[in-house]
């Protein structure tokens, strides 16, 4: 979990670009023996299934679809981290 | 109601059969179940259950179709079902469990009917980046996995707080992991293709953030259906 929050914190302030912390974060979270405590689990997913709805310039079938931008995911997931970390005490 | 979805120890204490060994070969069941293992202290004495006996006895006549039936217990709304099942058991309604264990899944191909065209439909952007993904991680190329979603795999519509009702469909990859393939809610593109937690999607099922694509069928529906599939 250490390991994921450091990779967000990473992304948000722009060391890493999306397509490194997609693929890092899906390494590190997706994985058969990952054990993660539920308020973990619950507080990853969301960042997951956002994630599958991040594209390159969105063009208008896109934002139909629901895809944002890299960008309105960085702001997305500073917010969403401020709002939901509470859990986090290591 | 607690949730145990692959939960090994608890469905073998139930049922006295391993997960696989349900799932790879239900005639197998345990019928002591019907009594929570325990025949001594709970019973059927009025029988107005044994025709649900009956009922798992004359599915096992069908054997192919049962094949599909264990594989839609694979999927997370049939895992989902069967720990509702097993809870049911546990709790001395062996009615509800049993009846609970048939319809477990919502019967196999009962909720994909107008998905058999996935193979032929474009793909965006996005879809063709995610089947590179899959191919890298399952070894299979994205027709073969449009395929197995057609064919047997669960469609859910995603009422996600970011989405717009677009339509997932899940096949189970592993105890844990499953694939999933997404199309516009009026499944005319593939819009991404993906890998997601089954633990994730059965609570979602549970909050009615995924709702099955043919879902309100009700208790009238689910006895319907079962009627037809033994027909088929």
């Amino acid at each position: 979990m250490k390991d994921l929050i450091t990779l967000i914190d990473k992304f948000i302030i722009g060391k890493i670009n999306r397509k490194e912390f997609d693929d890092k974060f899906n390494d590190l979270y997706l994985t058969e023996d990952s054990n993660f405590e539920e308020a973990e689990e619950n507080f990853l997913s969301e960042i997951h299934y956002q994630l599958a709805y991040v594209t390159e310039n969105p063009d208008e079938i896109d934002r139909k679809d629901g895809f944002i931008s890299a960008d309105e995911f960085r702001e997305w997931l500073k917010d969403y981290k401020q709002k939901n970390i509470h859990f986090w005490k290591k | 109601m607690a949730l145990a979805v692959g939960n090994e120890q608890e469905i073998k204490q139930i049922t006295g059969q391993t997960q696989q060994a349900l799932l790879a070969n239900p005639q197998a069941l345990n019928y002591y179940a019907y009594a929570g293992n325990n025949p001594i202290t709970k019973s059927d004495p009025s029988g107005k259950f044994a025709p649900l006996l009956i009922a798992v006895g004359t599915l096992a006549m069908y054997a192919p179709q049962i094949t599909s039936y264990a594989q839609s217990l694979l999927t997370p709304f049939g895992q989902f079902a069967v720990s509702q099942s097993l809870e049911d058991t546990k709790q001395g309604n062996y009615a509800w469990g049993l009846f609970g264990l048939i319809t477990a899944g919502d019967l196999p191909g009962g909720n994909i009917k107008n998905l058999n065209k996935l193979e032929t439909l474009p793909l965006r952007q996005h879809a063709i980046e995610g089947f590179s993904k899959l191919a890298e991680i399952t070894g299979k190329e994205s027709q073969e996995i449009l395929k197995e979603a057609s064919k047997i795999g669960e469609a859910f519509i995603d009422y996600g707080k970011n989405n717009v009702g677009n339509i997932n469909i899940y096949v189970q990859r592993s105890e844990k992991l499953i694939t999933r393939v997404t199309t516009d809610p009026e499944i005319t593109r593939i819009i991404s293709a993906g890998t997601n937690k089954a633990s994730q999607l059965v609570k979602w099922v549970e909050n009615n953030r995924l709702v099955p694509l043919n879902q309100s069928v009700g208790l009238n529906g689910l006895i319907k259906n079962i009627s037809n599939f033994l027909k088929k």
